[in-house]
């Protein structure tokens, strides 16, 4: 018997340090499921089922090649009920100010306030492709050198044009390191950008990209003259913002309250909600009760645990956005004995991914399918099938590597995310069945983070759910593990070859057939076990809200919520 | 004699914050720098080091201490790394917002331990002592965050009496300033019984009785005079204990205070927020000392003339 069954199991708590949040979150959501019991007045907490999105909206599909021609994106709407909205979302969900150089969050009320030259389609699907926003096309000049055509009509919210300036402006100045903004990663292989007059962009990049348009999903244009004035400036941007966006800001309190108008020189017109209150509540549990009280309208973030009691409610519906990443854990790649691949396989298939699914995670998401890439990615290469569990092979492939009974590891797992403890111990009691002993190691967003950009030394093991959104395509999470990364996740040659074919090719099906051979080469030498597709829902009032599409969790856009 | 000892006071209080600022600067960059926690995306070393000369984190750990130190004493914490706004103004909101949560439960805490812990007092051993001591223990060992969850339940989602959070008129106070109550309100109550319950013992409420006096002239003016000197004593202390309660109430009724922006700070590393709360803190415990210390000598004389 292995050291882990002996121990009591409070004492396997108590060996995790417990974080003030963490205790927050856990007596918080083990209340609510103890209080219902004592009052006697709830049903049974039944399992949740994800209940089905709503009606994809009319939108123009665009196609999303190179030498793209665009029209503006339709209204889903013929009539407008018109009305107010009041959101609940959680903390992870909005920026830390108005200004979108203060957080890499996509969050959503930087897709209400501000223009992005192509935004994701709301079509309820789970692969959106790009649409129209402020460009109304884009095509590449050459294969370092994109161009977009600008909206003549889109005005900031007071009243002057927007230009290519604006848009030259807002590259430039996310990309001087000086000026702080959190997004400098958003543009590392733009070079270049020109005005060539006021309605034409162009964006030259210091290698071939073809994901140019893609990234521009998440470059919010600022107007330069705001932003650029130093009498406003950033400071300004962050409480009293200036945007082309479809709406304006009302009033604002950081961290409590978001309140929009409609910005009535949008060029979208008085589509969507007239007006949006977004409320920023923290702990899971008071979002919930607050939409089950009707306080609010729409909240993100609902913990699988809790949503059973929404769906009993008639007048409340709970969804799932397309997951952007999954739960799984990096693996030490270089040092002994996980450098050897038999060993790093046997991890894969010592672990049952379907019952972890069912259990941790209340059978909500999918088991990911050998690769790092959740299903609606662009890239997901659905040839690969999720590693099998089996354990004999598992122990056959550790003993081939000469890795003894009674090894030790450890586990980095982040408390603050949803489930992660009890997902950190059922892996940790897998590896125990191989014969090796984990220590389970809470660490904060902070330090993960560090992690991540290789400031300092991670466990063997690490939580991480690298994210490979609709937007990004599957570039967004390769790119961690290419050989050159500081971070040190991955030293594959052939993957490097596979992946820079990749991001260089600007034909979407041979670039989707670069992305599977990455994959494939991964999923034969993997540096991480990709165990379940993220779970993500939300839920909102049916009697309030008729068409609600999310493209992720965020963004939401109010533009495009029909009111019943 | 007055002065000189506010004086004294003042002067000891300064050597505090020194050594706690001094305390707070250091801790806070034990873990590493915030720049990692701010971006996102992919980014080179080089790309990270450019972000750290920009935040003039790249500096010599002494000069940057020494620049803080220098803006400290003008009351300049510098700029949320953050939110880019300045860090004290931004604090100082969010401290009167929590506020508005602390001082009413404190206060009300106080008002209502006074008489119930008297009350249990005179009828020690009878079913009042009973029930009083057995929600003051309940009230003590409940955890703020259950009790902030059930009264959720039962007043906003089950009744619909009260809003489930947020900031608004005396509606939106009355859950998490009940559920903050629960804590200091049972632990006032226990105290003021045991110091009622000590006095009652003593040969001058004997002399006063004895005078003719009623029962409640005694317990009121004799009783509870010489009683309230641990509860002010415990008050001064508490209202760093009900502060850091309260990050846990905001939490839960999603109050904009200060509790939540220090939270996220400390996580974000945002070293001039974290100092700037260190700084207010400190200084406002400080002050309660000394208030606390003034009105021992209001209240005793004895005190008053050493």
């Amino acid at each position: 018997m292995s050291e882990i069954e002996q121990v009591h199991p409070w004492q396997r708590y108590l060996r995790i340090r417990l974080t003030r949040r963490h205790l927050v979150r856990t007596g918080a959501a083990a209340s609510f499921g103890l209080i219902p019991m004592i009052a006697g007045a709830c049903g049974s907490n039944r399992k949740a089922t994800p209940a089905p999105t709503t009606q994809a909206s009319q939108t123009t599909t665009r196609p999303t090649t190179a030498a793209a021609t665009a029209q503006p994106a339709q209204s889903p709407m013929t009539a407008v009920k018109h009305g107010s909205l009041t959101a609940g979302f959680s903390n992870g969900s909005v920026g830390q100010t108005l200004s979108p150089n203060s957080t890499a969050l996509w969050a959503t009320e930087f897709y209400a306030l501000y223009d992005q030259l192509v935004r994701l389609e709301p079509s309820g699907q789970p692969t959106p492709k790009l649409a129209p926003a402020l460009a109304t096309s884009w095509e590449n000049a050459s294969p370092t050198r994109w161009i977009f055509h600008l909206r003549t009509d889109a005005k900031w919210s007071d009243g002057q044009t927007v230009t290519a300036n604006d848009v030259k402006f807002t590259y430039d100045y996310i990309k001087d390191p000086a000026n702080k903004s959190a997004i400098i990663g958003r543009v590392g292989t733009v070079d270049t950008v020109e005005a060539i007059d006021a309605a034409t962009v162009a964006i030259n990049t210091k290698t071939p990209d073809p994901l140019i348009p893609r990234y521009a999903f998440f470059i919010h244009i600022m107007p330069q003259h705001y932003l650029g004035d130093p009498k406003y400036g950033d400071q300004a941007m962050a409480t009293k913002p200036i945007g082309s966006g479809a709406y304006a800001i009302d009033s604002y309190s950081q961290g409590s309250l978001i309140k929009l108008k409609k910005n009535p020189y949008s060029w979208r017109g008085t589509r969507g909600v007239d007006a949006v209150e977004v409320r920023i509540i923290p702990e899971d549990t008071t979002r919930v009760a607050a939409l089950q009280t009707g306080e609010v309208d729409l909240i993100d973030q609902v913990p699988l645990n809790l949503l059973g009691q929404l769906s009993q409610m008639k007048d409340r519906k709970t969804f799932f956005p397309p997951p952007t990443g999954y739960a799984g854990w990096d693996v030490e790649y270089f040092d002994p004995p996980y450098n050897d691949k038999r060993v790093r396989l046997a991890f894969a298939h010592a672990i049952d991914y379907d019952a972890i699914a069912k259990t941790i995670f209340f059978g909500v998401p999918k088991v990911m399918q050998g690769q790092m890439l959740s299903s609606p990615t662009f890239g997901f290469n659905p040839n690969l099938k999720p590693y099998s569990y089996d354990p004999k092979m598992a122990k056959q492939l550790l003993q081939a590597a000469g890795v003894q009974e009674g090894f030790k590891t450890r586990m980095e797992f982040r408390p603050d995310v949803f489930q992660l403890q009890a997902f950190a111990e059922a892996c940790a009691k897998y590896l125990q069945d191989l014969g090796i002993q984990t220590e389970l190691v809470p660490i904060q967003i902070n330090v993960w983070r560090d992690g991540l950009y290789g400031r300092r030394k991670r466990a063997p093991f690490m939580y991480d759910s690298w994210s490979s959104s609709a937007a990004l395509e599957a570039s967004i999470a390769l790119q961690w593990m290419l050989s050159t990364n500081p971070g040190k996740f991955y030293n594959n040659a052939d993957f490097d070859a596979a992946y820079q074919a990749a991001v260089s090719e600007f034909d979407d099906n041979k670039r989707l057939q670069d992305y599977w051979k990455a994959t494939e080469i991964m999923n034969g030498d993997p540096p991480g076990l990709w165990i379940v597709e993220g779970a993500v829902s939300a839920a909102y009032r049916s009697d309030k809200i008729a068409v609600f599409n999310p493209i992720g969790s965020p963004p939401t856009y109010f533009d495009e919520i029909v009111l019943a | 004699m007055l002065l000189r000892y506010l004086l004294r006071r003042f002067a000891q209080a300064c050597a505090v914050m020194f050594l706690l600022l001094t305390l707070l600067f250091f801790t806070a960059r034990l873990t590493g720098d915030p720049v990692t926690y701010l971006v996102g995306g992919f980014l080179t070393a080089n790309d990270i080091q450019k972000l750290k000369a920009a935040y003039g984190l790249n500096r010599p750990l002494l000069q940057q201490y020494a620049i803080f130190l220098w803006q400290a004493m003008h009351l300049d914490f510098g700029q949320s790394i953050r939110t880019h706004q300045a860090a004290l103004p931004l604090v100082l909101s969010k401290a009167v917002t929590s506020a508005q949560l602390v001082l009413p439960a404190l206060v009300l805490s106080v008002l209502l331990a006074i008489p119930l812990g008297a009350l249990a007092a005179t009828q020690r051993g009878r079913l009042l002592d009973a029930l009083t001591m057995g929600a003051a223990v309940i009230g003590q060992s409940v955890p703020s965050f259950f009790l902030g969850v059930l009264l959720i339940f039962i007043f906003a989602v089950k009744l619909g009496w009260l809003p489930v959070f947020g900031v608004g008129g005396v509606r939106h106070l009355m859950l998490p300033v009940l559920t903050l109550m629960g804590y200091p309100l049972a632990r006032y109550t226990r105290l003021v019984r045991a110091q009622v319950s000590e006095a009652l013992t003593h040969e001058y409420v004997r002399t006063a009785r004895a005078k003719g006096l009623t029962e409640t002239r005694v317990i009121v003016r004799h009783v509870l005079k010489n009683s309230l000197l641990p509860v002010i004593t415990i008050l001064g202390v508490d209202l760093g204990v009900v502060v850091s309660a309260g990050v846990i109430v905001e939490a839960i009724f999603a109050w904009p205070g200060f509790g939540s922006l220090l939270l996220q700070s400390a996580v974000a590393r945002d070293y001039p927020v974290i100092q700037a709360t260190g700084f207010l803190v400190g200084a406002t415990v400080l002050l309660a000392a000394i208030i606390v210390d003034l009105a021992y000598g209001a209240l005793d004389p004895r005190l008053r003339q050493s």
